[in-house]
């Protein structure tokens, strides 16, 4: 038989940053113990070294988180300002920023483990995460909070 | 490539699959697909090999092109039911069923897909009427038997059970479902040495098959509270779709955080702390369970040996 062969739709691309990729996991480590900004970003990274056919997908949800939780605090702070929202109802509302920034982060997570384990499975060789996750958390989580962000901008990466 | 050498690289696809080597069935398949992508079969059979490494969202690609390709198959509505059965589509699944029931009426592989689908659904009256359905038609398949054997099991009736899963061993002795079937009755009689063995030697034959890891796993849950305690955790979280599993986490962590704020606010501060304590806990017991568990699974399998009387 010839060497053609057919390409199933859920296989990985073929990357040159493939050497750099990691167990989904990692990142999503990241979006809990150093924030939101460094784990989507990994994330990002990590669709391309993996090569996974739903990045646009995956890019999307990493838009969503990073464009919905400002929104969503411009709104709570709003609705405060008009005292709409008051004590531990706001602050049960400002639990709707986590939710949307973990939902979004599981999502990309779970497009991107379906696609790393079929790139394992044809041979490829994920890098150990652990160290950069742990850079992450203690240093870039102890820059972020070292310097004064805006208000907005703090939201999305931490 | 003509004809002829498409039926033999079907035929060894077939083989492959037959024998659980589904990773060669699959190469086997790309390869003729490669040669010629409209061969309607090769794409409906590629979706079951798919559907056996739970590879749902390509199976199900690969049954609808199979469908576009030959609309009046009853193969490609067969894998496309299949497909919904695995994606816990139920009426889709049913809808295929049906059509392929009106093509081929007298097909046993249908009534088995059938039963196989109403048995997720929770139907299993109409799953074992399915199941003796596709034993009648076709008495010689030990699949169908086996299927049978498992329903049997799952209504209660143990000794019917039993004798099926003996039956179909005496003829085909590797075969995976009704060593399931088997172990699951010795573990009900209390014997978890033979269950265990059964468990096992299944696991050796398809390290993959889900039901022998449930298998595997009642008998460690028997064995130990603890690891049976995240495996029933672990079925209730990963039974359905991978949405659910998340939205499931993510509400656990809410009532979490919801608790939190809610304690302070009825005067019940001093349950914070503790309830912290508790979380971290079920998040270190998450992580730390899951490879306990499949170490030991592991260590089992690396020792196992069958007793002389097995």
């Amino acid at each position: 038989m010839a060497a053609s062969v057919y390409r199933l739709p859920d296989e990985p691309l073929p990357s040159g940053l493939s050497r750099y990729a990691v167990d989904p996991v990692w990142p999503l480590l990241s979006v809990m113990l150093a924030g939101s900004g460094f784990g989507l970003l990994w994330f990002g990274f990590n669709s391309l070294a993996i090569g996974s056919p739903t990045r646009w997908r995956e890019w999307l949800c990493i838009g969503l988180s990073a464009v919905g939780s400002p929104l969503l605090l411009f709104a709570l702070l709003l609705c405060e300002q008009n005292g709409w929202l008051q004590g531990a109802q706001l602050r049960y509302a400002f639990l709707s920023i986590l939710l949307l920034k973990l939902g979004m982060a599981y999502a990309v997570y779970l497009m991107q483990q379906r696609c790393f384990e079929i790139w394992e499975y044809y041979g490829g060789q994920a890098r150990n995460g652990l160290p950069l996750m742990i850079l992450l958390a203690v240093v870039g989580r102890g820059a972020l909070g070292a310097v004064q962000l805006p208000a907005l901008l703090s939201v999305i990466l931490q | 490539m003509n004809d002829a050498s498409h039926g033999y690289w079907l035929q060894m696809a077939e083989r492959y699959y037959a024998h659980g080597q589904i990773d060669e069935a699959i190469d086997v398949l790309l390869r003729l697909l490669g040669e010629d992508p409209d061969q309607a079969g090769a794409h409906a059979f590629l979706a079951l090999c798919l559907v056996k490494r739970k590879r749902l969202h390509a199976a199900a690609l690969e049954a609808a092109r199979a469908l576009e390709l030959e609309p009046e198959s009853p193969f490609a509505h067969l894998a496309a039911a299949i497909v919904a059965t695995a994606g816990r589509r139920f009426r889709d699944a049913e809808t295929h069923l049906h059509s392929a029931r009106e093509l081929d009426p007298d097909s046993a592989s249908i009534a088995d897909a059938f039963a196989r689908l109403y048995s997720a659904w929770g139907r299993d009256a109409q799953a074992l009427e399915e199941a003796r359905r596709a034993c009648e038609l076709e008495p010689a398949d030990v699949d169908y038997q086996a299927l049978l054997a498992s329903l049997e099991l799952r209504r209660g009736e143990r000794r019917k059970a039993e004798a099926l899963a003996r039956e179909v061993l005496a003829a085909h002795p590797e075969h995976v479902e009704a060593l399931c079937v088997l172990g699951h009755c010795e573990l009900a009689a209390g014997r978890t040495d033979s269950a265990r063995d059964h468990a096992a030697w299944a696991l050796q034959i398809d390290p993959m098959d889900g039901e022998a890891l449930t298998l595997m796993a009642a008998v460690k849950a028997r064995r130990s509270w603890l690891l049976g305690l995240w495996w029933r955790f672990q079925s209730y979280i990963s039974a359905g779709s991978r949405t659910r599993a998340v939205v499931l986490l993510l509400g656990i962590f809410l009532l979490y955080r919801i608790a939190l704020i809610a304690l302070p606010e009825h005067g019940l501060s001093h349950w914070a702390g503790p309830l912290s304590y508790l979380w971290l806990g079920f998040c270190a017991y998450t992580w730390i369970a899951p490879s306990l568990f499949w170490r030991s699974i592991k260590r089992e399998l690396e020792q196992v040996k069958l007793r002389p009387g097995f």
